[in-house]
């Protein structure tokens, strides 16, 4: 009897077992996006730079080997864009939409070449998409604006400094330096001690 | 009768053999799972909506105030490479390169939650990568001085007049640059707006009463 009980016990504990196994399975949602790219990876490839290009770049490229994807938000893109430019502005990239179009892209081994308002705006769209696996990925280096009715893209150069930042400190001090040495120079005018005129005392 | 007897003294007998069949047949079945990477650090649409929002940036006027404050949760970080660094930088900061992001001794400086990291380099770029990968790996307090360095020069440094149509705030903002200059160590000049001074209230003095000479007298 004994017998009979344990092996009962140790079936329904199986059966147990197996069901929450088999909801686990069940239940088990696979992620729509992963990155299939470590920071490593990444990492490395951010220190190479070589997806940055400038518009001289991008002349001597074959147009039908690149597509231009434009990442700014549709306004801006209806306002003006670079000729031939796709819009898929950085908030709708992860639609279904734009993840088939840009498959189809990878696929077909064209590759693609982002830019947004500034470098920094395409830098973010590049590090998105090359973690999440698109290696055929590349940004334009530009600042596009939108003035007097329109669109000018230029060059931008990056991480230039506007100023030589030691340089302009230490003239920056010298000013201070200077007015010091100009309080020195003044000539010590050695006064000598007014003698106060005594008040007349009352006196008997 | 019998039959049943043995198949079922079979399935009794045998039952544990069964089970543990079972539970073999899965366990090879884990093997043909496809694989499955997992995520390092944060979903992807979360990346995308952190770096899409501005909130990351924080502007030179701010930073001066915190560092003239002597805010003690402030870490400044450069991302320039090293002589730039060397030749330049903001007060009291740390140079960490991108290439450097890894690093043992360094990496400590980003990962934390108790100081506002404040990345900064000539522009927005270098700053800005360094917290994206921060972003991915769910860095907190990480924050990019927005405009970097030259913005800071443009602003703190040397600041531009406002306009005189501009409002007032501009030219409190204008006053609390060049004041916040000065912090940083740029000389004491004369700014317009001291020139600028304002009338003088004029302060009418009673005529005081002489006093009286205590004449001597008898």
């Amino acid at each position: 009897m004994k017998e009979l009980e344990r092996t009962k016990r140790i079936s329904i504990s199986a059966v147990l077992f197996l069901l929450v196994i088999l909801i686990g399975f069940l239940t088990f949602e696979k992620p729509q996006f992963v990155f299939e790219k470590n920071t490593g990876n990444t990492l490395e490839q951010m220190i190479k730079k070589d997806y940055i290009l400038s518009l001289e770049n991008l002349e001597t490229l074959d147009s039908l080997r690149y597509a231009i994807i434009d990442i700014r938000s549709n306004f801006e893109y209806a306002k003006g864009h670079i000729k031939g430019a796709v819009n898929l502005s950085s908030d709708d990239i992860l639609n279904t939409k734009s993840i088939e179009f840009l498959d189809d892209l990878k696929n077909s081994g064209t590759s693609i070449i982002l830019y947004g308002k500034n470098p920094d705006n395409a830098n973010t769209g590049w590090l998105l998409l090359y973690q999440l696996g698109y290696d055929n990925v590349k940004i334009l280096c530009v600042e596009t604006e939108y003035i007097d009715k329109n669109f000018r893209v230029k060059n931008a150069p990056l991480e230039r400094p506007k100023f030589n930042f030691a340089e302009v400190m230490a003239s920056k001090k010298s000013d201070q330096s200077e007015d010091v040495v100009k309080e020195e120079s003044k000539k010590k005018v050695i006064t000598s001690p007014k003698k106060k005129k005594k008040i007349p005392e009352g006196g008997c | 009768m019998s039959k049943r007897y043995k198949s079922k003294k079979f399935l009794v007998k045998t039952r544990y053999m069964i089970l543990a069949a079972i539970l073999f047949l899965l366990a090879l079945g884990l093997v043909l799972i496809p694989k499955y990477n997992k995520n390092e650090g944060i979903k992807p649409e979360l990346f995308v909506i952190n770096a899409i929002s501005s909130e990351r940036y924080i502007s030179t006027d701010l930073l001066a105030d915190r560092i003239i404050n002597q805010d003690p949760a402030l870490l400044l970080i450069d991302t320039r490479p090293e002589n730039e660094f060397n030749e330049f930088s903001l007060p009291n900061a740390v140079n960490i390169e991108l290439k450097d992001f890894f690093d043992k001794a360094l990496n400590g400086y980003l990962n934390q939650d108790v100081y506002d990291v404040i990345l900064f380099s000539n522009d927005n770029f270098y700053a800005d990568e360094v917290w994206m990968l921060g972003n991915r790996l769910g860095y907190k307090n990480l924050f990019v001085l927005k405009g970097g360095l030259n913005e800071w020069f443009n602003t703190i440094i040397d600041p531009k007049y406002p306009d005189e149509t501009m409002p007032r705030e501009a030219f409190e903002l204008y006053d609390f640059r060049k004041a916040a200059g000065m912090y940083f160590g740029v000389g004491i000049t004369q700014t317009q707006t001291e020139e600028k001074s304002k009338p003088k209230k004029k302060v009418v003095t009673a005529p005081k009463n002489k006093k009286k000479v205590p004449e001597g007298g008898c």
